[in-house]
């Protein structure tokens, strides 16, 4: 029936084609069998591709992006831990270099106090020698005044019983003179 | 010279074979759809046996005609045509195969002939039919009302519409078809042209039959891409439906 009615409207053409030079596309007798070939053709190779190729495609496709975004995953999280650590460092180093500058600055300070503080002992205790040293050559000065009048006076007594005049000169009054003489003298070499 | 159409002669190899009344004898054109098929298989098949994580040569090449076809049918036809994609692929590398395999010296070119590409259209046509109205029902009719079209041109529009939608299967048939054999003819009137004019003025259409085989391969690989991105397109009417 179908093939009658193919047959029927396409006459022409197939007239046509009959001839030399005309298409033989355009000859029904051979349609059927291209149909035929054709859908059992493309239904095994549609099959094919429907059951083995294309899970198999799909699958390794699938398998390697998954790999692949795994892959990415991980990068980025490695890239944020390096960025958290790089950061810790900075700051770590910042705090070091801080620190470093409040121990020179405290090293500093207290070698100040330190060092003013044994200036002034050291001050003081030059001050307490001198008053010292001072005190000590008063005394020896005023030790000194008092031995030598006295050996002034001894000399000037022997000297004069030697000459035997002794009884002619006051005792007091020697004493009177060279007190007066070394005063004197003293005052001199104040 | 010999007769250019010669080459589409479709000629029964072996016995009359019919079913019924119908006559479905194997042809040299059966011989090629059939070669066609175990090249595409046996290809398919045997480098996508070991899925790599990092691919073979092989197994390039598929996941790459693969990958094409994917991206080709989300860019048109979106998500929703997920479920289509092994037909796609299947009709994207049957075409392919059918024109490269012809593009062989004396073989035959199963895609050159009107019936087998309107069939694969029709099937088409009918398919996408089919799924427009089963996934909109009677709003799939829709399609043929433009939005934003006056009211008073709308029936004239319509019938546009319709018509256009209608002539589908056949545009895309022979687009096909008549790309195939004019390309195959082209060749071979060349081909004559070299064999007639001999050795002194054979060299031009020698060189002319060089540069159209060239032609021919590009046109074989983008035939068969027009032909799978129409069907997507089509399939995105069905689908999505906005017009």
């Amino acid at each position: 029936m179908f093939r009658s009615l193919l047959i029927i409207f396409f006459s022409s053409t197939a007239a046509y084609a009959a001839e030399d030079g005309g298409m033989p596309q355009l000859d029904p007798e051979s349609w059927l069998p291209q149909i035929f070939w054709l859908i059992i053709t493309f239904g095994i190779l549609y099959y094919v591709i429907l059951k083995i190729v294309f899970p198999r495609l799909s699958e390794s496709i699938e398998q390697r992006n998954d790999y692949v975004s795994d892959l990415i995953d991980e990068a980025k999280k490695l890239s944020e831990q390096t960025e958290q650590i790089n950061k810790e460092y900075n700051d770590f180093i910042l705090k070091s270099k801080n620190d470093a500058k409040e121990i020179i600055q405290n090293g500093k300070n207290n070698f100040q106090t330190e060092f003013d503080k044994k200036k002034t002992q050291l001050n003081e205790k030059i001050n307490n020698i001198s008053k010292k040293s001072e005190e000590e050559i008063k005394i020896f000065k005023n030790n000194s005044i008092n031995q030598i009048n006295i050996i002034a006076y001894q000399v000037t007594n022997d000297l004069l019983t030697e000459l035997s005049l002794i009884n002619d000169v006051d005792k007091n009054k020697i004493q009177e003179k060279i007190d007066e003489i070394s005063k004197k003298k003293i005052g001199d070499l104040n | 010279m010999a007769n250019p159409m010669q080459q589409f002669e479709v000629k029964t190899i072996g016995p009359k074979i019919e079913i019924g009344n119908f006559d479905v004898s194997f042809t040299n054109s059966s011989l090629f759809m059939v070669i066609t098929v175990v090249i595409i298989s046996m290809f398919f098949v045997i480098s996508t046996q070991k899925k790599s994580l990092v691919p073979s040569r092989l197994q390039l090449l598929s996941e790459m005609a693969y990958e094409f076809v994917a991206k080709m049918i989300a860019e048109t036809a979106g998500s929703k045509a997920r479920p289509f994609f092994p037909f796609i692929l299947t009709l994207f590398l049957f075409i392919l195969f059918s024109n490269m395999i012809g593009m062989i010296p004396y073989s035959f070119t199963t895609t050159s002939h009107i019936i087998v590409t309107f069939t694969l259209a029709f099937f088409i046509f009918i398919g996408v039919t089919v799924i427009g109205f089963v996934k909109h029902g009677l709003g799939y009719l829709k399609l043929f009302v433009p939005s934003g079209v006056p009211i008073v041109l709308l029936p004239i529009i319509v019938v546009i519409e319709i018509i256009s939608y209608l002539s589908r299967p056949i545009s895309l048939s022979v687009r096909l078809f008549a790309n195939m054999m004019a390309g195959h003819t082209m060749l071979k009137v060349f081909g004559g042209f070299v064999i007639s004019l001999g050795l002194v003025g054979g060299w031009l259409p020698l060189g002319f039959s060089v540069a159209l085989t060239g032609l021919e391969i590009l046109v074989a690989f983008l035939q068969a891409y027009v032909f799978a991105i129409l069907t997507c397109i089509y399939l995105n009417d069905a689908i999505n439906l906005h017009h």
